[in-house]
């Protein structure tokens, strides 16, 4: 299958004095296939974040390379960065970062008309994921206006109606109630088995990391472990623990 | 497009903007009104009192002038900052850099033009009331004053735009300058919590 991402040799130096020097991230390398859904699983202050935001585009590594669907980041100018962003990725953000005074409609939308498809194509688009994702009774209300769990398939669906290459998130279920975050989790699942998207997310919690097929540990800016999801979730969720209680001692 | 997207950033945070387009108002009727009494040659020299304090209104403009210029260019940053996550998003979502500026700057220009427009209307108002106080008030004859004051008008508009100038390059500058990471993160609590 298809390599998506490929990130070699990344190292992410914080600060720009020598005295406050802080390494983030020493050596990481690895690649995501088309279709997968990796989790990047560690203690807070390992340096997921900051992986995170480096894999989006939002933050540049000290050294290193990042290639995605075939694109070296390194080349890009903010311009282009901007138009790679908003083409090949997708985001979901532990706070949804909805626009408060667009309805539901104009937000999963917005991704498509500022890239000037015709409004057929879009209507059409949209409704159907909003089907999927069970929020098309809401689509001409705004965000203040719905429910969380609403708020965060809008979400969602902001973050694949341009057919991304990759979904990224942060924590996304971090500000989440349980019935939420386990709906989100679910739903991220089955667009990945179903429609094949990748998804890379980070996550310090084991449950979260359970639903994703492949996972990298990370401790202290360096890659210490990978673990491939073979049998069911649940017994995923006891190897995920077991691994973290052995990194913990 | 961009148009759009500077319609429903400022309707969405219409309280805000209302406040500062009062202020703006304020200050600009307030500003002409001392122009207009300051300018007023016939009013002055037909009035020995009223030449006295014509220092007071020169005073008044100069101090007013350098408060309002703080004004316009705290309050209206302030604004931009409360909405550095919604430009964070359209960056994120494939919105240009230039074309943020754009929208800022689009916003800058309504607001320049309208509270310019209605401030100079009320300032009439104002200063007329205020002329009538003033005679009263010292029991003189209104003689030769006419609150439609070219000079005022002309100052007052020429003022005023260029302060609006100054905010909209300075926003610009710092619109430019601020990491993507920054706006997209914006007063968000739940990045600073330990995860
Ligand atoms: N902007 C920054 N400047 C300096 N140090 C930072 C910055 N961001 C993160 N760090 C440091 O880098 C390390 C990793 O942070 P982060 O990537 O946020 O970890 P995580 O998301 O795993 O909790 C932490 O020790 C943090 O203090
Ligand atoms: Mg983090």
């Amino acid at each position: 299958m298809k390599t998506i991402l490929t990130a070699s040799r990344l190292k992410k130096v914080y600060g720009s004095k020598k005295s406050n020097h802080y390494t983030a991230l020493q050596d990481i390398s690895f690649s995501i296939r088309e279709g997968e859904f990796v989790g990047i699983m560690g203690p807070s202050g390992s340096g997921k974040t900051t992986l995170l935001n480096i894999l989006s585009t939002l933050d540049q590594a000290t050294s290193g390379t990042i290639s995605i669907d075939g694109i070296v980041l390194s080349a890009m100018n903010e311009d282009q960065l901007s138009e790679f962003r908003s083409k090949r990725l997708g985001f979901i953000f532990q706070d949804f970062n909805l626009l408060e005074n667009m309805t539901v409609f104009e937000n999963i939308s917005l991704p498509l008309s500022l890239h000037g498809h015709p409004p057929g194509v879009i209507k059409e688009r949209v409704t159907k994921l909003a089907a999927t994702l069970s929020i098309e009774g809401v689509l001409d209300k705004f965000p203040s206006e719905i429910s969380g769990g609403q708020k965060q398939r809008t979400a969602i669906a902001r973050a694949l109606i341009h057919r991304p290459a990759l979904v990224l998130g942060d924590e996304p279920t971090g500000a989440l109630d349980s019935k939420n975050a386990t709906t989100l989790l679910e739903t991220l699942s089955t667009l990945n088995e179903e429609e094949q998207v990748s998804i890379a997310m980070v996550t310090h919690d084991a449950k979260s990391a359970s639903y994703c097929s492949r996972l990298f540990f990370i401790q202290d800016g360096n890659i210490i472990r990978e673990l491939k999801r073979t049998q069911t979730r649940e017994r995923f969720y006891d190897e995920i623990v077991d691994v973290v209680s052995e990194l913990g001692r | 497009m961009i148009i759009k997207l500077a319609r429903t950033g400022m309707k969405g945070k219409s309280k805000d903007y209302l406040i500062l387009f009062s202020g703006l108002i304020c200050s600009v009727s307030v500003f002409y009104m001392f122009l207009s009494l300051s300018t007023n040659r016939d009013f002055i020299t037909n009035n020995s009192v009223i030449n006295s304090i014509q220092l007071v209104f020169w005073v008044g403009t100069a101090l007013l002038s350098i408060i309002t210029f703080f004004y316009i260019l705290y309050a209206h940053s302030f604004l931009l900052t409360l909405r550095k996550r919604e430009f964070g998003t359209y960056l994120l979502l494939g919105i240009k850099r230039k074309q943020i500026k754009q929208v800022a700057y689009y916003e800058t220009t309504i607001i320049a033009v309208s509270s310019i427009l209605i401030g100079i209307l009320s300032g009439l108002v104002l200063s007329y009331l205020v002329s009538l106080g003033i005679t009263k008030q010292l029991d003189i004859e209104l003689v030769g004053f006419h609150p439609i004051s070219l000079p005022a008008f002309l100052v007052t508009v020429v003022y005023f735009s260029l302060a609006f100038l100054v905010t909209s390059l300075w926003n610009s500058r710092k619109l430019s300058k601020t990491p993507i990471l920054e706006l997209v993160h914006a007063n968000v609590q739940t990045e600073e919590a330990p995860s």
